[in-house]
């Protein structure tokens, strides 16, 4: 019997790998010709809600506070005093970011001394007392707007008087501030704070009555000035 | 009108927001490309005849993270962004509306959908809350992380609960269809209150 | 696409061969080709209804989603941060909450929440028994440790009663349900409806194939073909998801937002892989079919 010439296509497995894959393309090709210029808003849209990474919900936090020298005390004659500069360098700071402890607040005559952030938002009021991110740090020359939770880290503004010296200890420098004014306003108004003044001023504030239960709409606010502290130099 | 000044707040928020470059060992400090950014944050919109200027504390939180030592945008980057800042007020100002209601939901969401290419720009990311409480709605982070860059957050606060993770809900796909310009608009304040 | 079977041909039966070789058709292969594309366009997309239909238009779907992720405790977890940093602006102690929470069937509320969800009858968190139980802890803990009245008000307590059940509602509340709301509501019937369709028009297809094949073995050919198509791109879709890590990436407020998102897409991703395990198990079991079938018809000639 003489050899047959056979070419049973039909057998060759090929086709069971090459033409699925070919329908396979053409059916994705259709669905994204028909389904994309309908959907790329939302995809456009939702591409907002994905990121280059996972997600980070660790609530610790950075802290880059390294305290300075003490300021020496007024009158002293020790021979060692270090005199604090007048000016630092704006380069040389290191501006925290929004979750970081930079500093400590301590108010000696409320028994205050509590950790500085800068953000207000749930850990950094967790920790201690945080600047508003709308305002600015010490030195800066502009509002320096701090919350506290009136139950915990700001318990002791109860305490607050008029002339109280109010320090804040920065990783570039050491700050005075005194206590001018006292006031009780409602949150939400807008007279408590100037956040576009053009000079140093300390506010800080907390949920008001202290000690009491319940959840009220007023705040206390404690403002102070500038004593002592370096000025940032923001031309270097 | 203020209520619109938030629009562009959240816009030219967004927008001036810069990325950290991954250059090291930077100063703190504000470079002039950064400046030029601020300035034209500090530049008023024509909300329907009336000349507004966005509220301070967005521009200070603008200020504050272009202060921070790992942020240095470039000239080219400045130059995107203050061209779409110029874009989404253009566009802000040519809607003619005097009030946040009358703002359809498709320009919500071209309004935010801009905000967002800004910030694509310097590689944030504008959250939206939609459900959240207010204050609480609008969140600047770096990609992929939980670092707060700035947000809608109001300046006297609940002392801190409303910004917590309890209180922000996320709006997830709703969002998809009104995105983060409503939040302004949803929230404008009176002139003398502050929403909460 | 021509796949003729080639008779034998026996060069001593030349002559004879010669007049009763059928004629090699065009057409039909080519007929047959778009049939069978065309079944499998319509199972691909019944496969991606019925996903629809499995997970995201399904209660118990999204409530085991919650019971694999752990979103309960999490939840519990959360609550408990909210009312904690609710406390220290208001008075109340970290114990009091933290005791507070602990008395919240949260498996209850949620498939409260997503029953009633799912059979249109509230969007919305039901937050009666928590408002109601929340003021009443409150009223007890202020008798229990005889706080003075002086230091609370009622207009503060109410206040507070309404922060807490604000912080509960964020908690508790899954927010896209309120988007996905109005696309279940409207689309489900037309879902079925849809779903109807293709699967009738799939049994046409596939009995129009079949019977319409002189070739037993041919019938299972374009059968297989398009069980294979419609595995491939049933997968496709969700290798292209898992390879990216897309799901993980997503940019979430809160952890149990976070877990049960990436668990709940994860699982429907996964559903997938199921149907098309289901279409390569009929491509197997068509391709069996074939290859019997064709070596009879090879036999035979």
């Amino acid at each position: 019997m003489s050899k047959r010439k056979s070419s049973h296509r039909s057998m060759n497995g090929k086709n069971f790998i090459i033409l699925p894959i070919i329908f396979s393309l053409l059916i994705l090709g259709i669905c994204y010709a028909v389904v994309m210029p309908s959907a790329r808003t939302f995809i456009k849209m939702g591409s907002l809600f994905f990121s280059d990474s996972e997600k980070n919900f660790s609530n610790d936090y950075n802290n880059i506070f390294v305290p300075v020298a003490e300021e020496p005390e007024e009158g002293t004659s020790e021979v060692s005093k270090v005199e604090e500069p007048k000016t630092v360098p704006l380069s040389s700071i290191e501006y925290p970011k929004i979750g970081e402890q930079f500093g400590e607040l301590i108010i000696e005559d409320c028994q205050t001394d509590v950790k500085l952030f800068f953000g207000d938002g749930y850990v950094e009021l967790n920790n201690g007392v945080g600047i508003y991110a709308g305002s600015f740090i010490p030195g800066y020359g502009k509002t320096i707007m701090i919350a506290g939770h009136n139950c915990t880290f700001f318990n002791g503004l109860k305490y607050a008087k008029v002339g109280q010296k109010v320090k804040i200890r920065t990783s570039y420098g050491n700050y005075t501030y005194e206590i001018t004014d006292i006031q009780i306003k409602n949150a939400k108004d807008k007279s408590a704070y100037d956040l576009a003044a053009q000079t140093e001023n300390l506010i800080m504030y907390t949920c008001y009555p202290f000690d009491a239960l319940g959840f009220y709409p007023d705040r206390y606010f404690v403002y102070g000035k500038l004593v002592s502290g370096p000025v940032i130099d923001k031309k270097s | 009108m203020k209520k619109f000044a938030k629009v562009i707040a959240a816009a030219l928020l967004a927008a001036t927001v810069a990325v950290s470059t991954a250059v090291s060992a930077l100063a703190a400090g504000i470079n002039a490309d950064e400046q030029r950014i601020l300035n034209v944050l500090d530049t008023t919109a024509n909300l329907n005849g009336n000349p507004t200027k966005i509220p301070v504390e967005y521009y200070n939180q603008a200020e504050s993270y272009f202060l921070q030592s790992d942020v240095d945008i470039s000239k080219t980057e400045a130059d995107e962004i203050i061209k779409k800042i110029n874009d989404v007020k253009a566009y802000i100002e040519s809607i003619g509306v005097s009030k946040w209601s009358e703002l359809s939901d498709s320009q919500i969401q071209k309004i935010v959908g801009m905000s967002n290419d800004v910030v694509g720009v310097i590689d944030l990311e504008l959250s939206y809350y939609k459900n959240a409480a207010p204050g609480s709605k609008v969140r600047v982070t770096k990609k992929g992380g939980s670092t707060n860059v700035g947000g809608d957050d109001k300046p006297v606060k609940d002392t801190g609960f409303e910004t917590g993770a309890a209180a922000v809900t996320v709006a997830g796909l709703g969002a998809l269809l009104i995105t983060a310009a409503g939040v302004y608009l949803v929230n404008a304040p009176k002139k003398e209150k502050v929403v909460e | 696409m021509s796949d003729e079977v080639e008779l034998h041909f026996d060069p001593e039966k030349k002559h004879e061969h010669h007049h009763s070789r059928p004629k090699r058709s065009v057409v039909k292969p080519i007929v047959y080709g778009f049939m069978s594309f065309m079944l499998a366009f319509v199972l691909f997309l019944l496969t991606v209804c019925m996903v629809i239909r499995l997970t995201l238009f399904s209660s118990d779907f999204m409530i085991g989603s919650m019971a694999s992720c752990g979103y309960y405790s999490m939840v519990k977890d959360e609550l408990k941060d909210g009312l904690t940093a609710l406390g220290h602006a208001s008075g109340l102690p970290d114990s009091f909450c933290a005791e507070f929470v602990e008395t919240i069937d949260f498996r209850q509320v949620e498939m409260n929440y997503i029953v009633s969800f799912y059979s249109g009858s509230s969007t919305l968190v039901d937050d009666t028994n928590f408002k109601q139980s929340f003021r009443a802890a409150i009223d007890k803990y202020i008798e229990d440790n005889n706080i003075d009245k002086s230091k609370t008000t009622e207009s503060s307590l109410v206040n507070l009663v309404d922060k807490a059940t604000d912080i509960y509602i964020d908690n508790v509340s899954i927010p896209f349900f309120s988007i996905l709301a109005n696309y279940i509501y409207k689309l489900s019937g037309t879902l079925n409806v849809i779903m109807m369709v293709l699967v009738v028009i799939a049994v046409i297809i596939g009995l129009l194939i079949y019977f319409t094949n002189e070739y037993k073995h041919r019938r299972h050919r374009y059968l297989c073909y398009a069980f294979i198509t419609s595995a491939i791109t049933a997968a496709i879709i969700p290798t292209i998801v898992y390879v990216s890590g897309i799901v993980a990436k997503v940019n979430l407020g809160t952890r149990s937002i976070y877990n049960l998102f990436v668990t709940y897409f994860s699982s429907m991703f996964r559903y997938f892989y199921y149907f098309a395990g289901i279409y390569l198990f009929l491509a197997i079991i068509t391709f069996v079919f074939f290859r019997i079938a064709y070596g009879k018809t090879a036999k035979h000639h």
